[in-house]
């Protein structure tokens, strides 16, 4: 009987610590680089993982859901037009990537999702995005549709500060779902555009 | 008497200007906002030229409601940003105000600022000195110089 309980403690032990290695064998961390060196860390999700339902507006208020993500690479990136640091430096490295992995021609979207609704209209991040780049997509939706996609794939944001100057805490990672609609791989900083090409083309031929 | 005051007043006229000679500003941008944006950032680099520890207090912008001195922290794949109350410069040292790290916010413009606009800025220091500058607004700078 004593016996018993030990060997369901070790089976309990046993499964919680391939649970745990299953959990981190999810998240391969790999270097991807341009051809000169620059290096860039990027976490390839395995197996991918499929985005549940959700539904933002776009900026120009047309429903932004997975239906958008279909059939083309995605790069998400969540802040906020009032960022002044952080977001327009992403901004640029979208603008960098778009370079050299290239945009809608080549099924690659570039989305910035903001976690300030309050603040961000449509129209005020229809001009935001595409002060970068035209082709550039900004979405965003009430804290609850937001949730629908940053819980999954664990982006986390929270308000700072007090007034009407506040500020927003974010993620400063760039997602990248793939045209399953998958979250297939987390970039995180600091960001080097010509490595995040090249990081894409590595997946593409997978 | 009248020459020895003169001179000293000569003196007192010349090197008023230059006062504080501590502290030198060098490749200050400001990053030219999307439209909308109510919030501009401000890059440059302060080197301390003097014996004496510098403490930067305060700023104000020609055009802007405010400034203020904050720091974005980039720690567990998260951006925040952190005020900061006072940026100690070391004797003969330089802090860097760059992307991704500490940084000038120049809030709520009076008008849009595009690029090539100048902008008039005053730093004031801890022991009362004034360093006043002239800043460009840049599109953008390569991302790519903060980088290793």
């Amino acid at each position: 009987m004593r016996q018993k309980s030990v060997s369901r403690a070790a089976i309990v032990a046993a499964m919680s610590i391939m649970l745990i290695l299953g959990f981190a064998a999810q998240r391969l961390v790999q270097r991807t680089s341009t051809a000169a060196g620059a290096r860039q860390a990027m976490t390839v999700i395995e197996p991918a993982q499929p985005l549940a339902e959700f539904a933002l507006r776009d900026d120009r208020g047309d429903v932004f859901d997975r239906d958008r993500l279909r059939g083309r690479w995605t790069f998400l990136f969540f802040g906020y037009t009032q960022c002044p640091d952080v977001c327009p430096a992403a901004m640029m490295t979208f603008k960098q990537v778009r370079a050299q992995a290239g945009g809608r021609e080549r099924n690659v979207q570039y989305v910035l999702v903001s976690v300030d609704p309050e603040r961000d209209s449509g129209a005020r991040l229809g001009e935001y995005v595409r002060y970068f780049d035209p082709e550039f997509i900004g979405a965003t939706g009430s804290h609850a549709e937001l949730a629908q996609l940053t819980k999954p794939m664990g982006v986390y944001y929270a308000r700072s500060g007090a007034g009407k100057d506040y500020q927003v805490n974010h993620s400063s990672a760039i997602f990248l779902i793939d045209p399953e609609v998958r979250f297939r791989a987390l970039l995180a900083q600091p960001h080097v555009p010509g490595a995040i090409a090249a990081g894409l083309e590595t997946l593409r031929k997978q | 008497m009248m020459k020895a005051r003169a001179m000293l007043l000569a003196t007192l006229l010349v090197s008023l200007p230059a006062w504080p000679a501590s502290v030198v500003v060098r490749d200050a941008w400001i990053r030219e906002a999307p439209p909308g944006a109510t919030v501009l950032a401000g890059y440059m680099v302060l080197a301390n030229t003097g014996e004496q520890t510098q403490s930067l207090v305060s700023a104000r912008a020609e055009g802007f409601e405010r400034v203020e001195l904050h720091e974005t922290v980039l720690e567990d794949g998260r951006a925040s940003m952190r005020p900061v109350t006072a940026l100690t410069l070391p004797a003969r040292g330089e802090v860097a105000l760059a992307p991704g790290g500490r940084h000038l916010m120049l809030i709520r413009p009076r008008r849009p600022l595009r690029a090539g606009a100048q902008v008039p800025l005053e730093l004031r220091f801890a022991d009362g000195a004034v360093v006043r500058v002239t800043v460009p607004v840049e599109a953008a700078r390569p991302e790519s110089h903060h980088h290793h």
